[in-house]
């Protein structure tokens, strides 16, 4: 009996250092994907040697780092949550639960957690930098709130300095860049100088013979607008009231007709959009105005005026740029069915 | 012939015609003062060794070069064709432009033209311990403005000929002083000059005068004072004397301010000009020039007096290396005809490479009168200006 129970040991021990020099042999086979660049190997050796494999913290080290070089973030974070715990359980719970800024030496000098909660961090942290619109809300947050738990834990560890920034401004420029894409709303005003030229026919009451006439506008206006504006683009809406004098005379055959000064007046309201692309400090963009004009021409005994008003549609090219808070800005387009350009110059302000 | 000649001096610059190279928006790439890459220290003409590496590595583009190329061989490459084969104290330059005009697009009297404005070769020499002598001539074709073309003063000018010759000498970094015949300081030179700055000024591209030009550079304040007695190639009667000067100052590091005088006369016309004028960086590549100015011209004969008013807003935007949008705006008004003008300006301006230049701008001019009415103008204009 004596015999049996001790032949029964020294195969359960000799089946162990087989199978101790097996996952020594696959550890040594992960170290050698690493070494080649080949992480995609490092998985695989895991996965046909999971059951032994996954209760050794030097292999799930490498699945780790193979998971970190391909990219694969979550994965390698839930691996080093299980070197944290269970295999740190002690330790890592000891320091949770201290109150102290620097723990007691003894509770990480003799383990990695340093080294795991600083991967933790930075991993969290890279998960975060690199969420976009499609990744849910709750996860971003969680891998943000993971970053900054394992920033304070390295923090109880006594890290190095350049470790902790590291991972502070990975998250803070992730914080900036979304705070710049986000778009803020803001109100402007805005002051032109503008110029315009309209069609307006002189109609003989007689004969009903329409003589074309053309009139050329400058005035001034002033404007409100609505802006969502982000690091890159620059939507609005605005409104503008435009005042101008006109000269307004006969170009073709027809009764000789010629006035000067008259008032003209137009409401000028339309969405637009500029890009930052070159700098944020100039912009490049379109204007889709719809207008409506009104002009205080006369009409000759015998002659009516036809379309005194107006309503009209079209674009305008914009460029704006700052200056010392302002922007100046000009504009060239054509508001249809007026026969010529319509430009303005002038300043917005925005509050 | 009073008639010819007032229509000489009223439009003395015909639209379209002669060269044109100054970029004083490039201090939207810090550059505030010309003699930084030209030998003219108010700029045009040719650019010295370190304007070339300029114009090959931070203006032109990279688009035709392998992405790693390295700029020190592009900068190298920026250098006269012949540099091995040529001293070191001789720097040769050849210019070329040439451009497509189209006249009031979509009107019934349009027009499509290629004008060679520009083949110029030129020398420079420098010599003394530190080059602080220069001598630069300039000769080559220049068309003759095309409303000088069968008039006395057009026919007294020479196909071939010379814009630009001088000696320089800088006893020291800050001062220089130059002779022979050259451009009159005042202003901003932009590279337009059918601009009404330039037009409305009398300083287009035929309008150097032999003279003396006195020139101060110090870390924020740059000046020029010149007096000149009139290209002496030309006929007595139109050669005009005087004295101009200009001033800017640096402030707020990327913006300059800057005034100018000019007053000049000749057998037919006085008149003196006063302008200010700003250029700032707006940001790395992108400028911004404002000038201002008057003009009061007085002819010689006793005729009305006039006073002519402009201005000048041109943005510069560099959308990529190599790729700028222009955007310019100018008022003219003359006192005589009760009238003014707007010209808007769009334009795009391509540096493939070093030593090529494409541009495209299009013109949208008004009149504005109390007395009559008349449709807008367009004018399209692409142009090729090639150096070597």
């Amino acid at each position: 009996m004596k015999k049996l129970i001790f032949l029964n040991l020294f195969f359960l021990s000799l089946s162990s250092v087989i199978l101790a020099a097996d996952t020594n042999t696959n550890i040594k086979k992960m170290q050698l994907a690493l070494d080649k660049n080949n992480p995609e190997s490092v998985e695989e050796i895991y996965d046909n040697n999971e059951e032994d494999l996954s209760k050794n913290w030097m292999a799930l080290e490498r699945l780790a780092l193979s998971f970190e070089r391909r990219n694969k973030f979550k994965e390698a974070v839930n691996v080093y949550r299980k070197l944290v715990s269970p295999f740190n359980l002690a330790a890592h719970k000891a320091i949770i639960d201290s109150n102290a800024q620097k723990v007691p030496e003894n509770l990480y000098s003799g383990n990695k957690l340093p080294y795991y909660y600083y991967k933790l961090a930075f991993l969290n942290a890279q998960l975060f930098a690199t969420s976009h619109k499609f990744v849910p809300e709750t996860e971003r947050t969680k891998f943000k709130k993971n970053a900054e738990g394992y920033l304070l834990l390295l923090k109880k560890v006594n890290a190095d300095e350049n470790d902790l920034k590291l991972v502070n401004d990975l998250i803070l420029e992730k914080i900036k860049v979304e705070d710049q894409m986000a778009y803020k709303k803001s109100w402007y005003v805005l002051f032109d100088f503008i110029s315009w030229q309209d069609r307006v026919y002189l109609v003989d009451n007689v004969t009903g013979t329409k003589s074309p006439l053309l009139s050329t506008a400058i005035g001034s206006s002033i404007g409100l607008g609505k802006k969502w504006s982000n690091a890159k683009y620059e939507f609005n809406i605005e409104g503008m009231y435009s005042m101008a004098t006109s000269t307004i005379s006969n170009i073709a055959d027809g009764p000789t007709y010629q006035q000067s000064s008259v008032p003209v007046k137009s409401i000028i309201l339309g969405p637009g959009m500029y890009y930052k692309a070159f700098s944020d400090k100039v912009f490049v963009g379109l204007q889709l105005p719809v207008s409506i004009r009104t002009g205080s021409w006369l009409a000759p005994d015998g002659y009516s005026l036809q379309d005194l008003k107006q309503t009209g549609a079209g674009y305008f090219f914009q460029v704006k740029f700052a200056v010392s808070g302002i922007f100046i800005q000009t504009r060239l387009g054509k508001i249809f069915p007026n026969p010529a350009s319509h430009w303005s110059i002038g300043a917005l302000y925005d509050f | 012939m009073n008639k010819t000649l007032y229509i000489y001096f009223l439009i003395i610059i015909p639209l379209f015609s002669g060269k044109a190279y100054a970029y004083p928006h490039f201090i939207g790439h810090g550059y505030n003062s010309c003699i930084t890459c030209h030998y003219n220290p108010f700029g045009n003409g040719p650019i010295n060794d370190y304007g070339r590496s300029v114009s090959g590595t931070a203006i032109a583009g990279r688009d035709f070069y392998d992405e790693n190329k390295p700029e020190e061989l592009i900068a190298n490459e920026t250098a006269f064709f012949l540099k091995d084969y040529i001293s070191k104290s001789l720097k040769p330059f050849i210019g070329y432009r040439g451009m497509f005009y189209k006249s009031n697009l979509g009107q019934d009297g349009s027009k499509v033209e290629f004008i060679n404005m520009q083949l110029d070769g030129n020398l420079v020499a420098k010599f003394g311990s530190k080059d602080q002598y220069i001598m630069s001539g300039t000769f080559g074709y220049a068309p003759i403005p095309r409303s000088l073309k069968n008039t006395p003063a057009g026919d007294a000018m020479k196909e071939y000929r010379s814009r630009e010759h001088y000696l320089g000498i800088r006893p020291s970094p800050n001062w220089g002083v130059y002779f022979g015949l050259m451009d009159k300081p005042f202003g901003i030179r932009v590279a337009e000059h059918t601009s009404y700055s330039r037009i409305s000024t009398q300083l287009t591209m035929d309008d150097q005068a032999h003279g003396a030009l006195l020139h101060y550079s110090g870390t924020s304040l740059e000046l020029g004072l010149n007096a000149f007695i009139g290209n002496l190639a030309s006929k007595s009667d139109v050669q005009t004397k005087g004295f101009a000067g200009t001033f800017e100052q640096t402030v707020f590091e990327k913006n300059r301010i800057g005034a100018s005088i000019l007053s000049q006369k000749n057998t037919y016309l006085k008149s003196t000009a006063l302008a200010i004028h700003t250029r700032s960086q707006i940001t790395y590549g992108t400028s911004v020039l404002f000038e201002l100015g008057q003009v009061n011209k007085t002819p010689v004969n006793g005729t009305t007096p006039r006073k002519e008013n402009y201005a000048l807003l041109q943005n510069h935007i560099k959308t990529k290396r190599g790729l700028y949008f222009l955007n310019s705006m100018e008022y003219f008004k003359n006192s005589l005809d009760n009238s003014y003008k707007v010209r808007f300006g769009p334009g795009l301006q391509y540096y493939p490479f070093s030593k090529l230049e494409l541009r495209a701008d299009v013109y949208n001019t008004r009149n504005f009168s109390r007395d009559s009415n008349s449709a807008d103008r367009w004018d399209l204009l692409m142009q090729l200006h090639a150096w070597f």
